[in-house]
């Protein structure tokens, strides 16, 4: 499972109503009125589809999601849900008759998330689980009998814990979590005639299935036979998700219980799906077995072995999803192409053909929010450089992409600026980013420039709707998203750019970027601003320390200290593969981690500086902000720093999201007046 | 970089459960004796007694009252929660403590008053945010007290705009940190009243010193400590000041002064005895002061005593001082008359734990224990009669058979030093090798002496010696000593306690193939340096381990009083390397020794995020390693259940690899 240093800033989507004149420029009081639309579900007919509907609401500071169905043929799109929180997940059964998704059930500390299924012929959906700790997903078997699901098991000292002996051994895990993991394991869902459903274990043990651990993708899914006797799932030798590259595809032979690996790699996998025909398996694999390359899709026959790579002589891209066609014989493929989101079609044996979308640009931070019905045909979310969030179809993966859903049409009627791309080269590569223009640009006029870098450092600045990037090019600056190298979306050799590489490469492509912005535009070279959340606070940390043209910085969530990342972050160990493979604490490694960190440049920024971060995060830990601050202020550099009370890279609520992109735009505006 | 933790306070309960050895199940009966105060006539002693509830988790503390000439003991206190700091009146008709209020929501600290004619005890002060510390007025008028500001932010934070500007703070702050000050009450409560005010504060957050406050005996001025901000970090420039109970006023003791703490009037003139780091220099030994009110400096300790000062108190009688210092290898209680000579007073084996007050009569109280006996209450009738313990809550541990505990010199290997520490013989010991266990104190201002220690009784009666040395920094040989420790965290330190386990290898009958080595907080630092640098151990338990001085400085509570010890701020380039070489992470991957690091997760003393980095660094060497964290706040758990699981953890590690 690919785990990021990014975050959701890409906030896409509005609401239908209240349209305002299109002479309206965005402003940060837009942003709560966008309508994120997710969690894709396609009927196996292709003939609906049910997806997630979420609106931020600023009263309860609550994302209020909706589950809601749109009938392809008459064009109507209906709510399902009304007021159930905790929605994601929406399934149909293979019949197409139910529809089960996650959603809360119970209250106080029996809180969690569990399956329901709804019936489409009418009637209250039912919680059909009662796992202790909620469920993680969950998966039809082909015959609609019964469902397999993910549990997090229950601590094994729980008793110890109720009398206060609750100390846990730590392993590879965030320095500020306060127990052990626990295993995630399979249970087998029996449907009743009543609508209930009996649930049994099907494994145990120390061993565990991967969960999502937020910003990444999804859990890796359990996924049937199309016979139901068989499941492949992604095996962690234990339940610190730290340690998922040690993960590995298994069977499960659902009556006898036996496991068996499917290949001989013994590490690096994910992601596992049966075709729907059952001969053969899908699945994850970096390039060359290098766990510091772009991801890969392997393809096997059922019955084992390592099959082949299908995706890296055709697709030079890092691999977001595949989704099986209906065919058996052909993948869709989700990837970051140049400053797009693509998609392709890949025949087993055949060349791949990318997908035409009209400038639609799927959503897929780390995982393509998309579904395929038996019919081929293709229902997606994704935006339009100046049009959030919303629901596109296609017939066929040789049809035109139909946006089938208004939601934020009142935005996109919005006097918006101009998202376009540009190119340069450095170092031998062809570079690439975005430029989003202020509203009423005028080429004759010079502008001040703001940096938004993008996080990761494996994601991508890419064409579609960015709610910051708007609020920014509103206030008069021409707004740069530069990639660099790790970015994922100009292929292995890019992405491999970074590694024990972290800044002066990824520096250099952002100054080169500025310099064909500063060619193409008229820019005012004495307003410059960089700013960025996470890897994207990194490269800010980073410019500022190493470069000094700029007359603010925005610094959020920020890797400053690579050994503090290593040691104290969720899955610090991991980032070992951004440096050669070596911890810090192995053949010396430590000067070279200490070298490629911003912080040790901290004693030359001279730029004032904003430092935001969430006090719980366990992606990039606090304390790396902690340690950027004491710097800048010892030094005499002009430095404030605001902490976020909440855990999660970045506030997952409406409220302080706002005040997020108020203290960010408001210190850039502050500096570059 | 005081990282003491509070491992000494592990002891604690009451009835004798005979047994052939004092084990885990024996610590748990020990009684806490501490805060003891006479009554202004001498005749009674109030104090709180902290008895551990091993089912409610929780040391249950109560106020209870003996009678100086019988001996007789009666609890006065009932179920109360948060009781401490009792205080007589001046006519001794009453004692006012601090206990938490009845707000079952959010309980917070208030004064409460006691009259010992008879009734409950009657709620003084209403304090929205409690009271952090307090003083009762000489003529018994009134209360001034310390109590944290609001935050400002309160009313967007609820509307989850909670964001907060970040400062000095450590970094398990989750809101902004209001300076506190100094609040004032009449008698009865009535009138509450803000007499301080500003960005400065009146005491520091953490580790939660809620600021000293100290009347005139004409109770018109209270002497109070001024801190630059509420946060420890920028605790070098504290002052004493001297306020106007009427209006409020201000008046610094000493312009140009700082680091002065803890001021203390004199009872019956306008002196002021106050704590001091000798010649303000903070990597010196705390001195003890002595002023007049116009900041005059009157005496000063160090005229005749190189020691740090642990406690002091005034004579009722006025014009002479107690108190109390470690001195090599006992903590000494010393008499020192202002114009007259310091002298020690004889406690044969026992040694002062804290000290209490002292009557208008001149008799003293104070707590005391020995290496054979946890700590009771101990009264002086005068500074030339010998004290003797009133109490026996704890002689029971005799039964159980105490260790002979036996004080060690050596010299420094430069030989620039005359160094010692505490050996505890292993129980019933009959000769024969035995295996050694290094137990290393923290602080590093701190000190082992011959005082009473659960911990190490338990590993002797588990078959081990057990060696706590003293090092340069400790506080028990003098200021030189004590700052030997600047620039030099951990080689000397780790010289002298190689120097002193070379000496005892060669004096005892050690099992040298057998040597574990372990400490908490600094004691957990020189753990983490001496597995780095050497390698003669068989297992090691490092807890709550300082491992990179960059985390102390940055994100635990230290900041800029970490800055003395080195050659200044760690992110001028000039300085990072010193910083960075001092840190046991430096040479963490040396290792090989198994170890066993335990910390706490809401630790802002020594942040947990030091032991995260040991870890990594011994298992990605493949040095044999285990891990165990406490999900609670605090340097060491504050709960007897926690605190008795980390020594059994401790002791099991050894066991297995020592044994």
């Amino acid at each position: 499972m690919i785990k990021q240093l990014v975050t959701s800033l890409l906030l896409a989507g509005s609401l239908g109503v209240n349209a305002t004149a299109a002479s309206s420029t965005f402003a940060l009081d837009d942003i709560p009125k966008l309508v994120n639309i997710s969690n894709v579900a396609i009927s196996p007919d292709g003939k609906q589809i049910a997806f997630i509907v979420s609106r931020q609401n600023l009263k309860t500071d609550k994302n209020d999601p909706t589950l809601e169905l749109y009938d392809v043929a008459t064009k109507m799109t209906r709510p399902l849900t009304f007021e159930r929180v905790g929605l994601s997940s929406p399934a149909w059964s293979p019949d197409g008759t139910k529809i089960a998704f996650l959603a809360d059930y119970g209250s106080g500390t029996d809180l969690n998330q569990q399956i329901w299924i709804m019936d489409l012929r009418g009637g209250d959906p039912i919680a059909v689980t009662k796992a202790p700790a909620g469920v993680e997903e969950f998966s039809w078997r082909p015959d609609g009998g019964a469902i397999a699901f993910v549990a997090p098991d229950e601590p094994a000292n729980k008793k110890d814990i109720e009398k206060h002996l609750d100390s846990f051994v730590v392993g590879d895990q965030a320095y500020n979590d306060r127990s052990a993991p626990t295993s995630n394991h399979i249970w087998l869902l029996t449907l009743n005639a009543d609508g209930t459903g009996d649930a049994k274990r099907l494994t145990s043990g120390t061993w565990s299935l991967p969960s999502a651990q937020p910003p990444s993708s999804p859990g890796p899914p359990v996924s049937w036979s199309p016979d139901g006797k068989s499941i492949v799932f992604t095996k962690m030798p234990n339940a610190y998700d730290a340690d998922s590259d040690f993960a590995v595809i298994c069977r499960l032979d659902v009556a006898s219980g036996s496991i068996t690996p499917l290949t001989t790699h013994g590490k690096y996998e994910g992601f596992g799906e049966y075709s729907p025909d059952g001969s053969h398996v899908a699945y994850w694999y970096p390039q060359n077995g290098d766990n510091s390359a772009v991801n890969e899709i392997y393809v096997a026959r059922a019955s084992g072995g390592d099959g082949t790579d299908v995706t890296s002589d055709v697709i030079d891209t890092n691999v977001q999803r595949f989704i099986w066609m209906p065919d058996s014989k052909s993948l869709l493929i989700s990837g970051h192409k140049d400053t797009d989101a693509a998609l392709w079609i890949k025949p087993l044996d055949g060349k791949a053909t990318r997908i035409e979308l009209h400038g639609a640009q799927p959503s897929q931070g780390f995982w393509l929010d998309a579904s395929v019905s038996k019919t081929g045909a293709i229902a997606f979310a994704g935006s339009e450089p100046n049009h959030p969030t919303e629901l596109y179809y296609m017939s066929s993966a040789t049809s035109a992409p139909q946006r089938v859903t208004g939601y934020n049409d009142a935005i996109a009627a919005y006097n918006l600026g101009a998202v376009r791309a540009i190119q340069w080269q450095n170092d031998g590569f062809s570079e690439d980013g975005v430029v989003t223009l202020p509203p009423g640009y005028d080429a004759s006029k010079s502008y001040p420039l703001v940096l938004v870098i993008h996080g990761g450092p494996n994601s991508a600045s890419i064409t579609s709707f960015n709610a910051f990037n708007q609020v920014l090019a509103a206030r008069g600056y021409i707004v740069f998203n530069p990639n660099y190298r790790g970015s994922d979306n100009l292929g292995a050799k890019y992405w491999y750019g970074i590694i024990n590489d972290s800044g002066a490469g990824p520096g250099r492509d952002v100054m080169s970027g500025i310099a064909a912005v500063e060619q193409a535009y008229k820019i005012d070279t004495s307003r410059i601003a960089v700013s960025g959340w996470s890897y994207g606070g990194y490269m800010t940390s980073w410019m500022i320390g190493h470069y000094h043209i700029w007359k603010a910085a925005v610094s959020g969530a920020a890797v400053n200290d690579l050994i503090d990342e290593y040691a104290l972050a969720d899955n610090g160990v991991g980032d070992r593969y951004q440096m050669g493979g070596y911890s810090p604490y192995v053949k010396d490694q430590t000067k070279n981690y200490i070298a490629q960190s911003p912080i040790s440049a901290a004693w030359d920024v001279t730029t004032p500086t904003l430092i935001l971060s969430d006090v719980g995060d366990q992606r990039v830990p606090i304390t790396q902000s902690y340690k950027f601050y004491h710097a800048l202020k010892d030094r005499g550099t002009t430095v404030e720093f605001w902490a976020y009370p909440v855990s999660g890279h970045f506030p997952g609520d409406p409220v302080r999201q706002l005040d997020v992109f108020r203290r960010w735009s408001g210190w850039i505006e502050n500096y570059l007046k | 970089m005081r990282l003491i933790s509070a491992l000494l306070c592990f002891a604690v309960c009451a009835a004798a459960v005979p047994a052939a050895a004092f084990d885990f199940s024996d610590a748990r009966h020990v009684v806490a004796l501490s805060s003891p105060q006479l009554s202004p006539d001498g005749t009674r002693i109030v104090y709180v007694r902290g008895v551990p509830d091993f089912k409610a988790d929780r040391t249950d503390r109560q106020l209870w009252l003996l009678d100086v000439r019988t001996r007789a003991k009666r609890q006065l206190t009932w179920d109360r929660k948060g009781v401490s700091d009792p205080f007589w009146s001046h006519d001794g008709d009453a004692i006012a403590f601090t206990a938490s209020d009845n707000d079952a929501k959010n309980p917070q600290d208030q004064v409460f008053v006691l009259r010992m004619d008879g009734g409950d005890a009657q709620q003084i002060t209403h304090a929205k945010n409690g009271v952090d510390s307090y003083a009762w007025s000489p003529d018994g008028r009134h209360f001034a007290y310390t109590m944290q500001d609001d935050d400002p932010n309160k009313a967007d934070a609820d509307k989850h705009l909670d964001a907060f500007q970040v400062e000095d703070n450590d970094y398990l702050h989750r809101s902004a940190t209001p300076p506190v000050h100094v609040w004032i009450c009449d008698a009865d409560g009535k009138n509450a009243r803000q007499l301080t005010s500003g960005s400065w504060s009146a005491g520091d957050v953490n580790p939660g010193d809620g600021g000293s406050l100290s009347w005139s005996p004409d109770s018109k001025t209270i002497a109070i400590e001024h801190f630059p901000t509420p946060f420890v970090g920028d605790s070098l420039g504290t002052y004493i000041e001297l306020l106007d109970a009427s209006n409020g006023s201000l008046r610094r003791l000493t312009a140009g002064e700082a680091l002065q703490r803890e001021p203390r009037f004199a009872p019956h003139a306008d002196l002021l005895a106050y704590a001091r780091n000798t010649n303000g220099d903070y990597t010196q030994g705390v001195d003890l002061y002595v002023a007049d009110a116009s900041g005059k400096r009157v005496a000063d300790l160090r005229s005749q005593l190189d020691r740090d000062v642990n406690g002091a108190a005034w004579d009722g009688r006025g014009d002479a001082l107690w108190v109390a210092t470690p001195d090599k290898t006992r903590g000494a209680l010393w008499y020192w008359p202002l114009h007259g000579h310091l002298t020690r007073i004889d406690l044969g084996a026992a040694q002062p734990a804290g000290l209490g007050n002292s009557s208008k009569n001149g008799a003293f109280v104070f707590t005391a224990s020995s290496a054979s006996h946890p700590a009771e209450i101990y009264y002086a009738a005068s500074p030339t009669s010998r004290p003797i313990a009133l109490t026996d809550e704890n002689g029971f541990v005799a039964k159980t058979g105490v260790a002979r505990a036996v004080g060690v010199d050596w010299h420094s290997t430069k030989g620039d030093f005359a160094e010692d520490g505490v050996l505890v013989y292993p129980l019933h010991y009959n000769g024969g090798k035995a295996p050694l266990i290094l137990l290393t104190h923290g602080g590093p201002q701190g000190a082992s002496t011959l005082g009473w220690s659960s911990q190490a009784q338990i590993f002797a009666a588990h078959g081990f010696f057990v060696f706590s040395p003293n090092y340069r920094g400790s506080t028990n040989l003098g200021d030189a000593y004590e700052h030997a420790i600047t620039d030099d965290a951990g080689d000397g330190p780790g010289k002298d306690v190689m120097a002193g386990l070379a000496t005892v290898e060669k004096d005892y009958p050690i099992d040298t193939s057998r040597i574990g080595v372990s400490g908490w907080s600094y004691g957990g630092y020189m753990t983490s340096w001496l597995i780095g640098h050497y390698h003669v151990w068989k297992a090691a338990v490092s807890g709550a381990s300082l491992d990179d001085w960059l985390d102390d400085y940055n994100i635990a509570f230290y900041y800029d009083t970490d800055v003395p010890f080195f050659k200044g701020k760690p992110w001028n380039p000039s300085n990072t390397s010193e910083w960075r070489e001092q840190s046991p992470i430096a040479d963490a991957p040396q290792a090989t020794t198994p170890t066993l690091i335990m910390g706490d997760i809401g630790d802002n003393n020594v942040t947990i995020t030091n032991s995260f980095k040991l870890y990594h660094a011994l298992k990605d060497n493949g040095t044999t390693v285990k891990f165990i964290a406490y999900p609670v706040a605090g340097h060491f758990p504050s709960d007897p259940v926690r605190a008795e699981d980390i020594q059994k953890h401790w002791l099991d590690w050894l066991e297995q690899y020592l044994k």
